[in-house]
């Protein structure tokens, strides 16, 4: 069996309760776009925690394509606004960079 | 094999939800048929806050101004675009509340005043001269700026406010200003001309850190001048902040170029230290939380760009040395 630090899951965040100070006091919980939820691997409490959520569990390839697909959108969004918008200008309050890429580690 | 009570001479109490209880007690909860006990946090942690009610469907909330604590902050106005939105959160959930009288964002950043006493400044479109105070259910004009500014920094009370720094459009100020509740007075200036930075503490003990492009500038202010402290770990605009001068929160923000982060700073009235990273990637976050220690930070953009429900999302963060409810295991 390969070894890998991090599980992922798709669960949708409720709000108060979903992420607990207990939780993270035990392991890192980590968001990405798509409602993609990193944790730690081999771990009892964070594999109890995707319980609680209700959360999908996802591979490596699954959770990436996820990610992907939102991240990509944004992209095309982005590269749909013209060049002259004060989005695309540096120094206005509202620029924002090509959303880049997001690599999940294994 | 011995027993609690013949350990500690009395029995651990059998409740049917989990008591407000001292460091060290410990209890049995026939609901989820648990042992717990509350332990002192060692180091701060984030948990999920209510999400934020979704004022303008198919766009995300940012760029909003916020003053109050943990369980009694208040957010308002907000960008993407400008809105005229305001919501009170209770510690569980938001709702909403009177709206601001037009629609502003990047409002003074670092929180003034309570959920029945805030205090919002400045503003875009702009940069803004007025100021907004809230009672807790209203809102109504306050003194007006001697220096138009928007996304500066913040601090104090409703009745004893301070803004500093800030971008004036174009350009950016050092200028200092205090507010008692009728009138903005100037103040002695910041060390820097700097913009996008954030604010924590009150107006003799105030904070001023970060801003734009991806600044680690950090000063503080003693009622009369401002003097450099050491610098930020990680260099960011559009962070959320609270706090006080010596228990300050800074949160995730934009590193410039890299859209977004995760980072969070404690100042603790000397250096700036990393600790547990945020949830999730975002910029341009609402906080509140007085007067430190705990603190909420909400909505925000993922640095993605794509607007989503869980960008509504609130955590709410416990510095060291709070008391939490823990759960025993025996694997």
């Amino acid at each position: 069996m390969a070894h890998k630090n991090f599980e992922y899951c798709v669960a949708e965040c409720w709000g108060k309760g979903f992420i607990t100070h207990e939780d993270s006091s035990k392991f890192q919980i980590s968001g990405f776009p798509g409602n993609v939820w990193q944790i730690p691997a081999y771990n009892q409490e964070a594999n109890l925690w995707i319980y609680k959520v209700a959360g999908t569990r996802k591979t490596l390839q699954e959770a990436q394509a996820i990610v992907d697909t939102v991240v990509q959108a944004a992209q095309t969004e982005w590269d749909n606004i013209p060049v002259d918008d004060p989005r695309k200008t540096v120094g206005n309050f509202n620029y924002r960079p090509r959303p880049v890429d997001i690599i999940l580690p294994e | 094999m011995s027993t609690y009570k013949q350990i500690y001479g009395y029995s651990i109490k059998n409740v049917a939800s989990d008591p407000s209880a001292d460091e060290g007690q410990v209890w049995y909860n026939n609901a989820s048929y648990a042992i717990k006990l509350t332990s002192a946090t060692t180091s701060g942690s984030w948990a999920s806050g209510g999400n934020l009610n979704n004022v303008n469907p198919g766009a995300y909330l940012s760029y909003t101004g916020g003053f109050g604590t943990q369980d009694a902050a208040v957010n308002a106005g907000g960008y993407n675009p400008y809105t005229n939105q305001a919501q009170k959160y209770n510690g569980t959930s938001w709702t909403t509340t009177g709206n601001i009288p037009s629609s502003i964002g990047l409002f003074a950043v670092g929180g003034m005043g309570t959920q029945t006493a805030g205090l919002l400044a400045g503003g875009n479109p702009g940069p803004g001269t007025g100021s907004l105070e809230f009672d807790g259910s209203t809102w109504t004009s306050g003194g007006t700026l001697n220096t138009g500014r928007y996304w500066a920094g913040a601090a104090g009370l409703q009745t004893a406010g301070l803004i500093f720094g800030g971008e004036t459009a174009p350009g950016k100020t050092n200028a200092t200003e205090s507010y008692n509740g009728t009138s903005w007075t100037t103040l002695p200036a910041t060390t820097t001309n700097s913009n996008y930075g954030h604010g924590a503490g009150t107006q003799t003990a105030a904070l001023y850190f970060g801003g734009l492009p991806s600044s680690t500038q950090s000063q503080k202010y003693n009622g009369s001048t401002w003097t450099n402290t050491p610098s930020l770990n990680t260099g960011r605009y559009g962070a959320a902040s609270f706090g006080k001068q010596d228990v300050a929160v800074m949160v995730a923000g934009n590193t410039n170029p890299s859209p977004g982060s995760t980072a969070t700073e404690l100042f603790n009235g000397s250096t700036w230290t990393s600790s547990t990273a945020y949830p999730v990637t975002r910029q341009y976050m609402g906080g509140a939380g007085i007067p430190g220690g705990q603190g909420l930070a909400w909505g925000g953009d993922d640095a993605g760009g794509s607007p989503s429900a869980s960008l509504n999302q609130t955590n709410e963060w416990t510095g060291p040395g709070v008391a939490l409810t823990k759960t025993v295991t025996t694997s």
